[in-house]
């Protein structure tokens, strides 16, 4: 995989004093679904300002698609849909700010009214921006970086301030969008366990300075960090009686529909060739269920 | 031809924002422009050149405050955040700036000075270029004069005001050197005229080079005032105002190419 997103030690600062960015060194390969993860103040924003060429580099150099998002501000930006962590938009009414972007992107009017009515804001098209809730607020702006059919998504913190309900609806959008576009996506968030389900690669980044990033199973696998399983089984006592045995299982709880098998995240792939074919008879499934992300960043955090 | 074919996407793209804002911030300007320009072109059209003369001082300021009240809302969309959502859009920085001066400036300058040239071009054109005499015996100056050194001070005044607003990103500003460049510098000008002639000495004391001054502290930036003043120093001079519209032209321009290269550079998000 070719790499659509570089960053080489590039360090930013503003107003001459505070280092939002320091020696920034990492890539995203196109067509990843990538996570920006560092806690709040960590730098996230900053670079995708950065990607987007809305800031200058003080120091180092970015490429964007091959280009420098600086100089080549709308060749870049063209090909890129943003979402930003608080989106600010023009007190207008949504179909007015939404055929500006289609107009200035020269997407189709078929494309926008198709994009309304898949993220559910067709029937809001009349009214003023300011008046929408947060959550439609976000759909709105999922909407408008969809528009002209991006080959970058950049989502910042796109669950931030969200009511639950609102978040998982968010969450459940990103994760259709991930399955069903072919295309690059870089979600910025703090909050670890979101990133879970979607990201296959990972750039952690603290205090402007990116602790690391690649592939998260070639990472887990690096840092060694625990997995969990969720078997489901009628039989968890026998399992776990024989699995526990194993070097690499570190823990086994039973629970009410069968057991949580805790490992070393090494082995995810010899344990689920296990359950697929041994243990196929005596469990109704399987899934992992929570942890390694969260137990990465901890280990990384030590690092940083 | 791929350089023209950007050139001509991106003047698409201008186009495309200065309507966008023409039809929403840029809207109050407008129908100021719009009420100025029609008792502007009646006042030519039926002859009352007197109402033009008269309030062309208060319309001017009226204009410049409207103008200015307007195009400094970028400011408000940079500070907010606006201008960034607008930019991830697929605008350039350059192209942004270009469709606010666009919409807020180049448009109404153009719209009250066509206001005034097309009825006066109609029905009297030997008044754009001759002096005549008015009523009372007032000698008023040549009409297109007027509109001339008229459009190029509104033009200057707000292009002035509005740069340091967007450099420094302050609409108090922009307000500051508008009032300073519309009202006070006008008014006190006079008086510094006045001032210098008295010390001269009571023999020095004169009309005609009390209006030299005048002129010389308005040609820069004021070219209206100052052709008013020129025009009192000498009727007939023509060196003086040609040399207030060129200079004042010159100075417009060079303030328009500086002013987006700063705002273009003071824009990071």
């Amino acid at each position: 995989m070719t790499d659509i997103i570089m960053f080489r030690d590039v360090v930013k600062i503003y107003n001459g004093v505070i280092k939002a960015l320091d020696k920034a060194s990492f890539t995203i390969p196109n067509k990843a679904i990538a996570g920006l993860l560092g806690p709040n103040g960590s730098g996230k924003t900053t670079s995708f300002k950065l990607i987007l060429g809305l800031l200058k580099p003080n120091e180092g150099s970015i490429r964007v698609f091959g280009m420098d998002p600086w100089w080549d501000e709308v060749d870049v930006r063209r090909r890129i849909g943003y979402l930003p962590e608080k989106p600010i938009y023009p007190d207008v009414r949504v179909y007015e700010y939404l055929r500006l972007v289609r107009r200035i992107r020269g997407a189709s009017r078929e494309d926008v009214i198709r994009l309304t009515k898949m993220f559910n804001i067709y029937k809001y098209l009349y009214s003023r921006i300011n008046s929408l809730s947060r959550g439609y607020l976000q759909r709105l702006g999922i909407t408008q970086a969809l528009i002209g059919n991006p080959e970058l998504l950049l989502l910042d913190e796109p669950t931030a301030n969200l009511d639950p309900s609102s978040r998982r609806e968010i969450l459940g959008l990103i994760k259709d969008l991930a399955k069903e576009l072919d295309i690059t996506i870089v979600v910025a968030t703090h909050i670890l366990p979101e990133m879970k389900e979607i990201a296959n690669y990972i750039v952690f980044i603290n205090k402007g300075r990116i602790v690391e990033y690649g592939p998260i199973d070639i990472l887990t696998k690096r840092y060694r960090v625990e997995a969990y399983y969720l078997i489901y089984t009628d039989q968890p006592r026998r399992i776990a009686s024989e699995l526990i045995s194993e070097d690499y299982v570190r823990g086994v709880e039973i629970v009410e529909h069968g057991l949580i098998l805790r490992i070393d995240s090494t082995y995810s792939e010899l344990l689920e060739e296990l359950l697929s074919t041994t243990y196929q008879n005596m469990i109704h499934g399987y899934k992992l269920v929570t942890g390694e992300l969260g137990e990465l960043y901890e280990k990384l955090e030590k690092l940083a | 031809m791929s350089s023209t074919k950007n050139w001509r996407s991106s003047l698409r793209r201008v186009n495309l924002y200065a309507t966008h804002l023409l039809g929403t911030k840029a809207t109050p300007v407008y129908v100021m422009t719009s009420i100025i320009s029609f008792i502007l072109a009646i006042s030519i059209t039926y002859g009352a050149y007197f109402i033009f003369y008269t309030f062309f001082a208060v319309i001017l300021f009226a204009l410049v405050l409207v103008i200015i009240s307007t195009a400094a809302r970028v400011i408000d969309d940079l500070n907010e955040g606006i201008a960034s959502m607008i930019l991830t859009a697929g605008l350039s920085r350059f192209e942004y700036i270009l469709s606010w001066l666009i919409s807020t400036v180049f448009y109404p300058v153009i719209i009250i000075a066509l206001a005034a040239l097309i009825p006066a071009l109609v029905i009297s054109p030997g008044a754009l270029i001759s002096y005549r005499v008015g009523p009372i015996g007032f000698v008023p100056p040549p009409l297109g004069m007027l509109i001339m050194t008229f459009s190029e001070q509104l033009y200057v005044n707000t292009m002035f005001a509005l740069s340091f607003g967007i450099v420094y990103r302050r609409k108090s500003i922009a307000w500051v050197i508008a009032v300073m460049l519309t009202i006070i510098i006008p008014i006190i000008s006079p008086m510094i005229g006045v001032a210098i002639a008295l010390g001269m000495g009571p023999s020095s004391i004169s009309y005609r080079y009390t209006n030299l001054v005048i002129y010389f502290m308005n040609f820069l930036f004021n070219p209206f005032y100052a052709y008013l003043s020129a025009y009192a120093f000498d009727p007939k001079d023509i060196v003086l105002p040609l040399l207030t519209i060129g200079i004042s032209g010159v100075f417009g321009l060079i303030f328009t190419w500086a002013l987006i290269y700063h705002a273009k550079h003071s824009m990071e998000a």
